[in-house]
Order: structure tokens, then sequence, then C-alpha cells
């Protein structure tokens, strides 16, 4: 059985057969802990999984997990700011966040920037305590859809799901974080453009405020004040809009970018 | 929208960020930027559409600024981020006033003046509805309601310490509030 924990939300997930086992246990790696529920864990909370069948069925069984782990992750973290992003980190905890709309190139840029060497801490929900701004990692399966898939053929599961299945890449196949405080320091705002060149554009902090308010998850629950957080962490990172028509070539971009931060 | 004294939603969050506003009404984030964050900086209960125009008119002097204050005061509309009111509010707390309260009541203080006023039960009623921009009927309502007390002596008691308030200099009349 795997133990786990999704920002709080723990679930335990029993495989009907060791080959399934392997597959689940290397898919949720990032979120595995050691079973100890902090105090006051209701033990009727827990969600259970019973996965079964065959390959496809078990990333089927996967697919349908993750869903519910992200419920259950955003209902645990209630009067955070939470942020619809990727996120990864340096060695020194020095942290990027990469909101975007769907379709935007957000969970692609991700996996790049975890392949080129940063810590993967999530590329769904970034959940930030809104006084510290400092990031709490929820290193869940990267999720890449089948468009991205050509771009990075390194990332594919195995065994292969469907062609027309989004991939899950357990956080194992990346970086982890440091143990200490991830603060984020740089902001991308992704758009892959096919065959555009790589472009940086910098965004003030008033519009990396509204930005980042507009990839946020109910805002108006945050501890403190939904505005007020997010004033607080744009005016603590530099913000880019970022361009690209090449992943990689935007990963390295944005590794400069960080690193050049982290020097400041 | 028909026309009447503006005034901010009062369960919108909002703060100012390099010369823009950002506004959270309802988990819906707005971004007032140009005229809309000014006009929203400005919004106090005490003007009109109107008085703003003739406001904005008279700080930039180009042709046209009433007809984008106009605009821009029904996009807060449309936003449901402003609302509309008959009647002005009574007062308003005079911007060299600071205040604070205490356990017995509000102590407040025209920071021209060497000593602070100590404001008993009744006045500090008051003066919380002067803070919360309530017309005249809008206080008496609230203190009537509050302490069951007859309107007619609460209108002359509200009459009174405004009065009183205003010669020390710690609010301001809103007819004079809308001229400025």
């Amino acid at each position: 059985m795997l133990v786990g924990r999704a920002l709080g939300f723990r679930f335990e997930v029993t495989c009907a057969h060791q080959p399934a086992e392997i597959v689940v246990g290397q898919t949720l790696s990032g979120l595995a802990d050691d079973g100890v529920s902090p105090p006051g864990q209701d033990a009727e909370r827990v969600h259970r999984v019973v996965v079964d069948g065959d390959d496809h069925a078990v990333w089927d069984h996967l697919a349908d997990l993750v869903v519910r782990l992200n419920f259950g992750a955003l209902d645990a973290s209630q009067g955070q700011l939470i942020l619809h992003a990727g996120a990864l980190a340096d060695a020194a905890g020095n942290a990027v966040l990469v909101p975007g709309e769907p379709g935007a190139g957000k969970s692609t840029l991700t996996a790049a920037l975890g392949l080129a060497g940063l810590g993967y801490l999530t590329d769904e929900i970034v959940s930030i305590d809104p006084l510290s701004t400092t990031i709490t990692p929820y290193r869940k399966p990267l999720s890449l859809k089948p468009g991205s898939h050509a771009v990075l053929p390194e990332l594919q599961p195995h065994p292969a799901p469907r062609a027309e299945d989004t991939w899950l890449i357990g956080a194992g196949q990346f970086g982890a974080p440091p143990a200490g405080p991830l603060l984020p320091r740089l902001v991308v705002f992704p758009r892959f453009t096919p065959e555009a060149p790589l472009s940086v554009e910098p965004v003030s902090t008033a519009e990396t405020a509204y930005l980042l308010g507009s990839n946020a998850v109910s805002l108006d629950q945050v501890r403190g004040g939904g505005v007020a957080a997010l004033i607080r962490l744009a005016r603590r990172v530099t913000a880019y809009r970022l361009v690209h028509g090449d992943v990689r070539v935007a990963a390295a971009e944005v590794g400069r970018l960080l690193a050049r931060e982290a020097a400041a | 929208m028909t026309d009447g004294y503006l005034a901010r939603e009062p369960d919108v969050e909002w703060a100012e960020i390099d010369g823009e506003v950002l506004a959270l009404f309802r988990g819906t984030l707005h971004r007032l930027a140009g005229a809309a964050g000014e006009i929203w900086i400005a919004l106090d209960g005490t003007r009109t559409t109107a008085d703003l125009a003739a406001t904005f008119q008279a700080r930039y002097a180009v042709p046209g600024v009433g007809a984008g204050v106009e605009s821009a005061v029904a996009g807060l509309w449309d936003h449901g981020l402003v609302r509309m009111r008959a009647d002005p509010p009574l007062a308003r707390v005079a911007p060299t006033t600071a205040w604070t309260e205490q356990a017995d009541g509000v102590v407040a203080m025209d920071l021209r003046q060497p000593e602070p006023v100590v404001l008993s039960e009744s006045g500090s009623a008051i003066w919380w509805g002067v803070v919360d921009g309530l017309s005249q009927d809008e206080l008496v309502d609230r203190i009537v309601t509050t302490y069951g007390v007859e309107p007619e002596s609460v209108v002359r008691d509200v009459r009174a310490t405004i009065a009183e308030l205003t010669s020390l200099g710690l609010v301001e009349p809103s007819g004079m509030a809308a001229r400025d």
C-alpha cells in the first residue's frame, strides 16, 4: 500500500498486483510520506483507492486519482494563496512560478525546467503562505498532454499509456527541492507559439499582481485578503512575459533569469 | 444607471499599487487602471458622476474628460463595484483628523490642535455613522434601531453633534466635501 499526502489531503492506494504497485509507486513518488497522520487528522477523511486491471486501466485509475488529489489538495489549503501554475526551485530555494491559462504551455515548460535541473515543486497547484509567501510543494505527477509528447519524448512513462492519454510523470523524474524555505523570486508568463523566436518582456508589478490573481483560486478566501497577498507576492518577484517556439530554449532562458535573480 | 451619490461597494477588497487599483469583489479580480483607478480612489460617497466629471475636467483640462468619467463610472457600476445613493452622507472625517476607538468610546484629534476629544457613547455612535458614510436618515435609523429611542430626539442629537464636530474641525459636512 502506498500512503501519501497532497497538501494535507491524505490518501492510500492499494494495488491488486505487483506491476501496478511499481507504476503507482513511481508515479506518486513525490507525494509519498511516512503515513503518520498529523495531530487532529480525521481518519474518515482519508481517500482510499484500489488499483487493478491491465496497464491502461492502471493509468486510468491514476488519472482519476490525480483529479481527486487536486480537489483534496485545494480543500486542504484553505486560507492559502493558491495559484494555477507550475513551480520549481534551485538548490538555494529560489523559486520560479509558471502561471498560465490552459494551452499556454505551462506544464511543458515546467517539465523542461525540471529536466534542466531545477527542483520540481508542482505543475498545477502552487500553495503559497499569504504572509511569508513561502511555497508548500505539491509534487503531484506532472501532466503532459499529447501535444507535448513529441517535444519531450524522454519523459514517456512505462508501460506506455495510450497515444491519446495525458502522460503522468512522477516527480522522481526531476530533481527534488531543498529542505529549507522555498521563496518565489521569478514569475514567467509563458506563451508557446510555433516557430516564434524567443521573446522576453518585463511585466510591471501591478500587472504581475493582476495576472497572478487571474490565475488564482478562491482569492476571496485567502487569509488576510487576496489582494493584499497578491501585492505582497508581486513585490517580491521579478516577472516576464515569455513567448517561445522551442521549450528547451525557453527553459534555458528561464534558468538564466532565475540565476540572475538569485544572485541579485 | 440612475444618478446619485457614488460610493464604493463596502464588500470590495482593494488596494492601490503603482498608480493602479486591484479590486476583488465576489471572487472576481478587477484591475482599475487610468481613469477608473483615479475615480475609484476619489469615491467617498459625496460625489455624483457630474461632480466627478467636473473635478477631473478641472484637473486635466482636456476635451472629453467628462465622457471618459461617465464611461469609467458606468464600467464600475456594471461590475457591481459601486453603489448609488439618493442622499449624500451626512459628513465625512476631516483629512486633518486622527482617531481611534478606546474601550469607552471614540477618541478623535484635529492634528492642528493640542488636545484630543473624547466622545460620549452617543457621540461615538454618530462618529461611526460618519465613518460608514451614512446619510442623516440612515444614521438616525441605525441609532433608533440600536438604542430604541425616539427618532425626533435622535435627529436633534445628530444635528447638534455634527455641528459640534464640525466646529472642532473633526468632520466636514458633505456639501463641503463635494466641492473640493
